[in-house]
């Protein structure tokens, strides 16, 4: 057998269906970042993107294991749908769409090491990315919803239209708008993105 | 070409999602004008700066996912 993680998730997919734990491994290893980061964009609560996170994979093995995985569809795309569906879930049955900014305080996250770096240089491109973080968590919902959907579930602008039932004209707007404000928001503080 | 247009041309240029025949078009006028430039780079900066963020979900989620995987086989 192929090695997992030279394996496409096509293939994946097809050999957790035929009873082989270790492609799921993989599928959970390949995308758990991306998906997580969705996650806890769209709650910004670490515990319930936990909570959440744990459910998306509970839907994911039973759809793979009942074949309700549609192998037209990219697996990362319809992994974040079903996050995304549950984050929306949850927001309703706790009658609260956090469209704005709520004063909650953030925790230290692992990040993926750079061995390449060196401690000071670590430290800066840890505090440059908590930094960003940061400019994300305050964008409003929608705004959020977009940017999560083009850089971690790497969906089109017109994919992302699709599924959130809008216009692409306004899932450009969001995104146009979204970049806007994180630039407002770095000019405001002074602070340099680039490394 | 009216702002609204150029923006969401920019936009789709940053992100490499415009039509072809339309791409050197837009290259042509970031290089023409210094403020289109200007707010085409602030853009594509913004937009590197978003896919550097990576949160990883902890040990005891990974581990519940795969007892879950384990236990509920077809």
């Amino acid at each position: 057998m192929q090695q997992p993680h030279l394996m496409s998730d096509r293939d994946l997919v097809r050999l957790y269906q035929k009873g082989k734990d270790e492609a799921l491994t993989e599928l959970l290893h390949r995308y758990k970042q991306k998906i997580f980061t969705s996650i806890y964009f769209l709650v910004r609560k670490r515990e319930l993107a936990e909570d959440l996170f744990q459910e998306t994979f509970i839907k994911i093995i039973t759809s793979l294991r009942e074949k309700r995985y549609n192998e037209e569809g990219k697996f990362l795309p319809w992994a974040i749908r079903i996050a995304h569906n549950l984050v929306i879930d949850h927001f309703r049955k706790d009658q609260h769409m956090p469209m704005q900014r709520d004063t909650e305080e953030y925790s230290v996250f692992d990040y993926m090491p750079h061995r390449s770096r060196n401690a000071v240089e670590e430290i800066i491109h840890e505090e440059k990315i908590n930094m960003v973080r940061q400019l994300i968590e305050q964008l409003p919902f929608e705004q959020r919803e977009v940017v999560i959907m083009r850089h971690y579930a790497e969906l089109s602008f017109k994919e992302i239209s699709k599924i959130l039932n809008i216009n692409i004209n306004t899932a450009l707007g969001r995104m146009h708008y979204a970049i806007l404000k994180m630039r407002e928001m770095v000019k405001e503080a002074n602070l340099k993105l680039r490394e | 070409m009216t702002k609204t247009t150029t923006q969401r041309s920019l936009l789709l240029y940053a992100y490499n999602e415009c039509a072809l025949f339309e791409s050197d078009g837009i290259q042509r006028s970031i290089d023409g004008d210094p403020l289109v430039q200007q707010e085409f780079n602030e853009m594509v900066n913004i937009i590197q700066s978003l896919d550097k963020v990576v949160l990883d979900p902890s040990k005891k989620s990974i581990e519940a996912i795969l007892a879950f995987a384990r236990t509920h086989r077809a």
